[in-house]
């Protein structure tokens, strides 16, 4: 690994425009769940998840969490992606790839 | 072809579900072996949980129940091993090693780091490549700065690129 001081020196760099977590309003936060069960990762949802992840870095998008969670009960439609914008609906999108997560991306920011 | 890292995510999944804190990750590749262990300190299994965790159809989750029991079968059939000792309100342990005739990889691990640590609990995660180790310790680094955030995005890929560089300089470029 790298040393602690190189990780935590990065990480002080990024605060300046990633703002604080610990500030963001959690209720008008952004949600992206990943369905990542069985089922999710074996069709690709581990790449979702780091497109996102990577995607929401270098984009500086603020106030937009991903998390994970287990089998959304559509296996079929694997890789699931759903969002979930405070006061709107859940939209859900099926057999996600990289591809699809960065244009989910555009969604929000549009 | 079994992925192991893929499988680590889904079994911490599990630890996840059971509530725990704490992820003890090995992952080890020798010229003979290569194999997993993740010990949590979730909610365990009573006896009889624990005794039909192997059978199909088995799933702490509603669904289909095949993972350890395939798990099972295949480490068996590689000269093999899968070991899982659980204690009602302790943890988990899942040990799990296959012969290296096996169709087997350890795969995005660096990637699967990425998700478990964005999972919140404290995860100390071990790789050793034929002798040599590398060690993650998200608690080290949410102890070295009082406000640090791990999911600052940075962090993770970072943690995910060294993984990944680590197992590629050390004998792993085709694992």
């Amino acid at each position: 690994m790298k040393s602690i001081a190189d990780i935590m020196a990065i990480r002080d760099a990024m605060q300046s425009h990633v703002g604080l977590r610990d500030n963001a309003d959690a209720e008008k936060e952004i949600h992206i769940v990943v369905g990542m069960g069985t089922c999710g990762l074996n069709a690709g949802a581990r790449t979702v998840f780091n497109t996102l992840v990577d995607a929401i870095e270098e984009r500086k998008l603020t106030g937009v969490r991903v998390t994970r969670t287990g089998c959304l009960g559509s296996c079929e439609n694997e890789p699931v992606v759903e969002v979930h914008v405070p006061e709107k609906e859940v939209v859900t999108y099926k057999n996600v790839d990289a591809a699809k997560a960065l244009e989910i991306l555009n969604n929000i920011q549009a | 072809m079994r992925e192991i890292s893929l499988a680590l995510c889904d079994i911490a999944q599990n630890s996840l579900d059971a509530g725990a804190r704490l992820l003890k990750i090995r992952v080890w590749a020798t010229d003979s072996k290569i194999g997993f262990e993740v010990e949590d300190d979730g909610e365990g299994m009573d006896e009889k949980t624990l005794s039909a965790a192997t059978q199909r159809g088995t799933s702490s989750k509603g669904g289909a129940g095949l993972g350890l029991a395939l798990l099972e079968e295949e480490t068996a059939a590689s000269g093999g091993r899968l070991k899982i000792s659980s204690q009602k309100g302790t943890g988990t342990r899942i040990t799990a090693e296959y012969g290296r005739g096996a169709d087997v990889i350890l795969g995005d691990l660096g990637s699967t780091a990425v998700t478990l640590t964005d999972d919140g609990y404290d995860l100390e995660l071990t790789v050793e490549m034929y002798g040599k180790t590398e060690i993650l310790d998200t608690k080290k680094l949410k102890s070295a700065s009082p406000t640090a955030e791990l999911q600052s995005r940075g962090v993770l890929r970072l943690i995910r690129e060294d993984i990944n560089k680590f197992i590629r300089q050390n004998g792993g470029a085709n694992l």
